[in-house]
């Protein structure tokens, strides 16, 4: 049915793009920031006088808008920058322009009058956002840390892992099933220290978009979301040195020309003195030992002429922590991206990447007699091209496949000859994951906008390892090790997908999405919190792919003078399969058949999501409102009915205010209300050999107590010259103390004996902090 | 070792935290219909037979489990039936001393309350625990002390142990149990952690060492990694039984040795 659907209008869509077949010309180019030279990203493009045209720039900055030769006005709206008109006299030939905008922050208030464009209800994408960077280093953050995922947090169908955590859900999904994406690269552990800090330094981020839903057929292989982030490239006109120092981490970003306005460079780097914390700790366990992070962020463009570009980009982050000389726990990710940009014609865009990106853990441990190591890694190497073809100005088409490597070591053990363990060898598991895709976005009619498409995804078990099957109480019952390099078994996917607007007025619209996505890597991870350690694995035999189907609908209103408020409703209804669980007991880490401990089943998730924001004067921000349920039914779960999986919440509120007081201060606040989400707690109790033990009903049968909290920030600007700028940050985390549970566990009594006792950690308290921030 | 890891991520997460507190609290917790809970053993010392009958209590009652009182239970070695006779409320044991031969797979049978629950437990070969000594656990600047384990473990995979310490002749409740399907044929020695209290000078440990069936080893790795508490804590749910019929508990067949050493 859905497929059917699909090619008829892939049939009309067809047709569309060459019914109109009168003589065309083309205005292409980029749109960068007047100022330093950075691509724009997302720009909406428009001639004036066919008010049904419109092109948007693309993650590479370049525009393409056809249309039958005239004089036109061409218009480019980008938020927070000056409107762009310029006349073009398209009558003689193609034009290419290189459109530079004016950062409206740079502008005097009274010349501000960016008119705000229709976007956000024209566009078919639904469950979008995208992050404004001006916006996440206004907010306030736990130890003044600028952090995007935080940021994503804070609006609604996001949920956090937990009290100051980088991690996240999405929509009712797992925390492993959101694609991060670093300039292409995936990035497989997204957090610093346990979780409290993401890998992405905000300073060195250009744009960061999150997909809930109806994700563009370009992006694959996770279920829940897409985090697409995009480094900064660099300022090309001038040298630029800026830097921060924090309460726990200082930071340095040096950009600037290679080559004026054709070539540029970006280095930034930042560094987390958490251990002076530790050190000042009364506690010696704690006072001598190692814990910090430090990330590296790299980037240079050359710009070979105008009809090729090139980039290269990395990075590179560590985490350390370590007890004195006994035991040592490392962990990091590294990406690398290679990309070339090319025009085949002012009509067809070109990229191809040559993308690297792994994760990996190193354990060293020696007591005694033993003295090992453990090395644990998954590594990527990926290839990608990408077509984007610009027929006239109201068809887009993208194409492209994909190809992606991954080898995953689950733990290579390396043991002295006295230690108690054996050591083990490598042991990589291989994958190959591909993918091609082909999409249409259609301005169909005045008011109906289409995008829609098809990726199709192929994963190949490859052998080289040990494959075991096992029965349903877990036990092994055949093994076989097929060649390395034998495609052990493959598994084919289509995943269509389909998003449409109808504009009802000019001011509101309906969305319509309908997406599948799959996935074949999983990170098994059965802890309350999120470990370094945890470990993915690829899809195997027993391990099928996971696939998810969403549909949702939403409406979309702008009011207000200018249109400066927007709001939009949306519903969602997902359908999850081959969830992975874990049976009771399971052993997750050190263990070859962990694949006998894992159970799987199905999940299914729904929601309401409404948001309010305004975009524009002194005081803008977001109210945002979340209703939702996930749950999962597993046999052998629950007695194999239906449980609230433990990132179900019901209720989840998020107001977030920034007021610009006057030219040196800024002020912001924001505050989270949410009810608690499921957990499993004992429902009575017995002894086991004299030990209490709880005895448990029901799967996340019980709820956390509901969680709110304020906090508090403000930024004052000290001192603005031409060559120099320097800026203080405030904020308070968790203004008014609130002590919400962490976690909640149960002990026997410590002042009465004989009984038992519930106990609630709380995790932070008020927590100020300072840092300050400069630029020249 | 795992565990070990695990409980120092615990602690720096709670040092990050530096303004982390903790605060007894209420939380309203359903009741539930007693459950039956049987624990057995049979050892290859001499020694009788032993099984205990009780049922579990709402969270919010004294830990006090009613005896479950006139079952009847049974042990059986494949060739010869025993019986049980309580001799206090809710425990069972054999009337003589009996001895337990590895290799034999023993069965319980319990009917109480008109209902039967029934478990399997093989005795696995003796493995021989050949020394037990203290140590100094030094993880980042703070010595605590600790006990170690010495034992040959036999080649070929299937060996599985459980530790249990006394300290001052009062059981300790921490869950030791291995296996060795990272360490098969190696000579081990492995501090047995006792995170639940601090060991000190003049301290007198008893160690046992048992060597246990695979159920059993699941049963109680689930018991520590699912028990909700602490750093290892899992999604909290109860340990499989190799019981049938719905109780909680286990029947354990396993060789048992003793250790003691005083710590200086």
């Amino acid at each position: 049915m859905k497929f059917k659907l699909l090619f008829a209008l892939l049939f009309c869509g067809a047709s569309a793009i060459f019914a109109q077949n009168e003589p065309k010309l083309t205005i292409s180019g980029t749109i960068s920031d007047k100022s330093n030279g950075e691509t724009l990203i997302g720009a909406t493009v428009q001639l004036a006088e066919r008010p049904q045209s419109g092109a948007t720039s693309n993650e590479y900055g370049f525009f393409s808008i056809s249309a039958p030769p005239g004089n036109y006005t061409l218009v480019i709206r980008y938020i927070g920058y000056e409107n762009f008109a310029q006349k073009i006299d398209l009558t003689k030939g193609n034009q290419k322009l290189d459109i530079t905008l004016t950062d409206a922050a740079l502008l005097n208030e009274v010349v501000i009058k960016a008119e705000k464009t229709n976007e956000n209800i024209e566009k078919p994408l639904m469950g979008v956002e995208k992050l404004n960077m001006a916006d996440i280093k206004t907010l306030p953050m736990l130890l003044g840390e600028r952090d995007i995922l935080k940021a994503i947090q804070l609006l609604p169908g996001v949920k956090s892992a937990g009290e100051g955590n980088a991690g996240f859900h999405v929509r009712g999904g797992g925390a492993d099933q959101n694609l991060i994406l670093l300039d292409e690269a995936p990035v497989y552990n997204a957090s610093h220290l346990l979780g409290f800090f993401s890998t992405f330094n905000a300073d060195a981020i250009k744009d960061a978009t999150l997909y809930k839903g109806g994700m563009p057929p370009q992006y694959g292989g996770r279920l829940s979301s897409v985090l697409d982030i995009k480094m900064n490239e660099g300022n090309n006109k001038d040298y630029e040195v800026s830097g921060g120092i924090g309460l726990i981490s200082s930071k340095l970003n040096i950009e600037g020309p290679i080559q004026k306005g054709r070539s540029s460079f970006l280095i930034t780097g930042r560094r987390t003195y958490a251990d002076l914390f530790l050190k000042a700790s009364p506690d010696t366990t704690i006072s001598s030992s190692k814990l910090y992070f430090y990330d590296l962020n790299a980037k240079v463009n050359y710009q070979i002429n105008d009809k090729n570009r090139i980039y290269g980009s990395g990075y590179f982050g560590r985490d350390v922590l370590g007890f004195s000389d006994n035991f040592s726990v490392d962990w990091g990710n590294a990406t690398g991206t290679l990309r070339w940009n090319h025009l085949f014609s002012d009509r067809l865009f070109s990229n191809t990447s040559l993308i690297y990106s792994s994760y990996d853990y190193n354990i060293k441990l020696k007591s005694g007699s033993n003295d090992f190591k453990i090395k644990s890694k998954i590594e990527d190497w990926n290839i990608k091209q990408d077509f984007q073809a610009f027929p006239n100005d109201r068809n887009t088409i993208k194409y492209g496949l994909n190809f992606i490597h991954h080898t995953v070591t689950p733990g290579n053990v390396e043991a002295s000859e006295g230690s108690s363990i054996n050591a083990q060898p490598a042991d990589p598991r291989k994958g190959l994951e591909s993918a091609a895709y082909v999409t249409h976005e259609w301005k169909a009619t005045h008011r109906l906008n289409l995008l829609y498409g098809l990726r199709f995804s192929m994963f190949n078990v490859l052998g080289g390892t040990e494959f075991k099957t096992y029965d349903r109480e877990g036990n092994v019952l055949s093994s076989e090790t097929p060649a390395s390099g034998e495609i052990v078994k493959t598994y084919l996917n289509p995943e269509p997908r389909f998003s449409a607007s109808y504009q009802l007025t000019d001011r509101n619209s309906l969305k319509l999405s309908f997406n599948r996505n799959t996935q074949n890597l999983h990170l098994l991870s059965n802890a309350s919190t999120s470990n370094p350690t945890d470990s993915w694995v690829l899809t195997t035999k027993n391990i099928k792919p996971e696939v998810a189907d969403q549909v949702a609908i939403g409406f979309f209103q702008n009011f207000g003078q200018t249109q400066k408020y927007e709001f939009s409703a949306e519903t969602y209804f997902k359908t999850m399969s081959n969830q992975i669980d874990y049976r009771t007991g399971a052993e997750i880490q050190g263990n070859r058949d962990v694949e006998a401990d894992l159970l799987s089943g199905i999940g299914r998730a729904y929601g309401l999501e409404l948001l309010l924001k305004k975009q524009s004067g002194k005081l803008t921000g977001w109210v945002g409102y979340t209703l939702s349920r996930t749950e999962r039914k597993i046999a052998g779960i629950n007695d194999g009915n239906w449980y609230a999986a433990k990132q179900d919440r019901t209720h989840d509120v998020s107001i977030v205010a920034m007021y610009k007081l006057n030219r040196r201060w800024n002020l912001s606040a924001n505050w989270i209300w949410y009810t608690g989400n499921a957990v499993t707690f004992p429902s009575g109790k017995y002894a086991v050999d004299g030990a209490t033990t709880y005895l448990y009903t029901k799967r996340n049968g019980y709820r956390m107590p509901d969680y709110h909290r304020l906090d508090i920030g403000a930024t004052f600007l000290a001192k603005e010259t031409k060559r120099f700028k320097s800026e203080w940050a405030f904020s308070l985390y968790n203004a008014y103390n609130r002590k919400n549970a962490y976690t909640i566990t149960f002990r026997d009594s410590e002042t009465t004996t004989g009984t038992t006792e519930a106990v609630k950690t709380a995790l932070f308290g008020i927590v100020p902090s300072v840092s300050w921030n400069f630029k020249f | 070792m795992k565990k070990h890891i695990k409980s120092s991520f615990f602690t720096l997460i709670s040092a990050l935290a530096l303004t982390s507190c903790q605060d007894v609290i209420q939380v309203d917790l359903n009741t539930t219909d007693p459950k039956m809970v049987i624990q057995g053993t049979v050892t290859d010392q001499t020694e009788p037979f032993k099984v205990s009958i009780n049922k579990t209590v709402n969270f919010d009652q004294a830990n006090e489990y009613p005896a479950v009182s006139g079952a009847v239970v049974t042990i059986s070695d494949g060739t010869q039936t025993f019986t049980l006779n309580e001799t206090l409320p809710g425990i069972y044991k054999t009337a003589d001393a009996q001895k337990g031969e590895p290799g034999r797979t023993y069965h319980l049978r319990v009917e109480a309350e008109g209902q039967v629950f029934e478990a399997n437990s093989e005795m696995l070969a003796l493995v021989k625990f050949d020394s037990l000594w203290q140590d100094k656990l030094n993880l980042g600047g703070q010595e605590s002390i600790t006990v170690v384990s010495g034992y040959q473990d036999p080649l070929g995979l299937g060996n599985y142990y459980r530790f249990v310490l006394w300290r001052n002749g009062s059981i300790l409740s921490d869950i030791d149990v291995r296996d060795d399907k990272n360490s098969d044929g190696r000579t081990i020695s492995q501090p047995i952690f006792v995170l639940s209290e601090d060991l000190e000078v003049n301290d007198t440990i008893r160690v046992e060492m048992q060597t246990i069936d695979k159920p059993i080893y699941k049963y109680f790795y689930a018991l520590a990694a699912s028990s909700g508490n602490g750093p290892n804590a899992s999604v909290p749910g109860n340990p499989v039984s190799n019981l049938s019929g719905g109780a909680l508990g286990y029947f354990s067949v396993h060789t048992r040795q003793e250790k003691t050493v005083i710590i200086r």
